[in-house]
């Protein structure tokens, strides 16, 4: 796809723009798992090639590209959000629109659920289970992005998939194991 | 029932997997080890949907377009100019 846009646009004149634009897709969906709203989750990713390109000489040829930017995104992301003096969130409704492509393997209503519940998690427990459960990071890049320990990483990991799952099994859409009447019960019983 | 079975060896399999990796999971109360990454784990299969959904979207023009202004400011740099004002000031213009 890269190839196909880049021939259609004019190819970018350098590598590093060449591998930027290879590396869009991935951004954008870190971007937009992590703030929801996809208008700010694309600015987030406008904000962070323009940072990447400013800073490109600071970039060592051969590391992961992806990770480097991915730091640069969350840095972006922290900051706003503190300049904001809030959380940029806000994923009603527009979050239906990007559902129009996505293969309806489950409803769309399960993914605005999926998608409520994890807005509900704090943004350094969110932004990690991202990191490790879907942009393919391990935990040592994962901490290496995040500049924190290994360890926390995976308690952050493990305390949102607890309460993602959690959250699931009682809006009664998990589809797998104990049904939403069961599953508080069940996971409960297991507590030591 | 079956899948009963065949999901109990995934979870035995996993066991090993967790100890290596430290994920949670505790054979002594028989809770279920968990690993976002495996397969069937509904969070990390939920989640890697939502990712996957905006991953395969096509890359809007805003970006194409911004990548074409760093050319052209590359340009303009490398002839011995200022990075055009436009290139900085129309980056939420979309």
């Amino acid at each position: 796809m890269t190839t196909e846009l880049a021939t259609k646009r004019g190819v970018p004149s350098d590598s590093f723009k060449r591998d930027l634009l290879s590396h869009l897709p991935r951004l954008r969906a870190f971007a937009g798992s992590l703030a929801g709203n996809p208008s700010i989750a694309d600015d987030l990713v406008q904000d962070t090639v323009l940072k990447a390109w400013t800073k490109q000489e600071q970039f060592e040829p051969g590391t992961n590209m992806v990770a480097w930017l991915i730091t640069i995104l969350r840095n972006q992301f922290y900051s706003k959000m503190r300049k904001a003096g809030r959380e940029i969130q806000d994923s009603d409704g527009i979050f239906t629109d990007m559902m129009a492509t996505h293969p309806a393997q489950h409803g769309a209503m399960d993914m605005i659920d999926f998608r409520r519940a994890l807005d509900t998690l704090p943004a350094d427990q969110r932004e990690a289970i991202i990191l490790i459960g879907a942009s393919g990071f391990s935990y040592e890049e994962a901490a290496e992005i995040c500049s924190c320990a290994v360890g926390t990483v995976k308690s952050r990991v493990s305390r949102a998939r607890n309460r993602l799952q959690e959250i699931l099994s009682v809006s009664g859409s998990n589809d797998y194991g104990p049904d939403g009447m069961s599953a508080p019960l069940v996971n409960r019983a297991f507590v030591p | 029932m079956d899948r009963n079975v065949e999901t109990q060896g995934k979870y035995s399999v996993r066991l090993k997997i967790n100890d290596q990796i430290g994920a949670v999971g505790n054979v002594a109360t028989g809770q279920k080890p968990t690993d976002i990454n495996q397969p069937d784990d509904i969070v990390g299969r939920r989640l890697r949907e939502m990712f996957d959904a905006i991953e395969n979207q096509a890359i809007p023009d805003r970006f194409l377009d911004l990548l074409q202004k760093l050319d052209e400011a590359e340009r303009a740099l490398d002839a011995g100019g200022d990075i055009p004002d436009r290139v900085l000031s129309e980056k939420n213009d979309h």
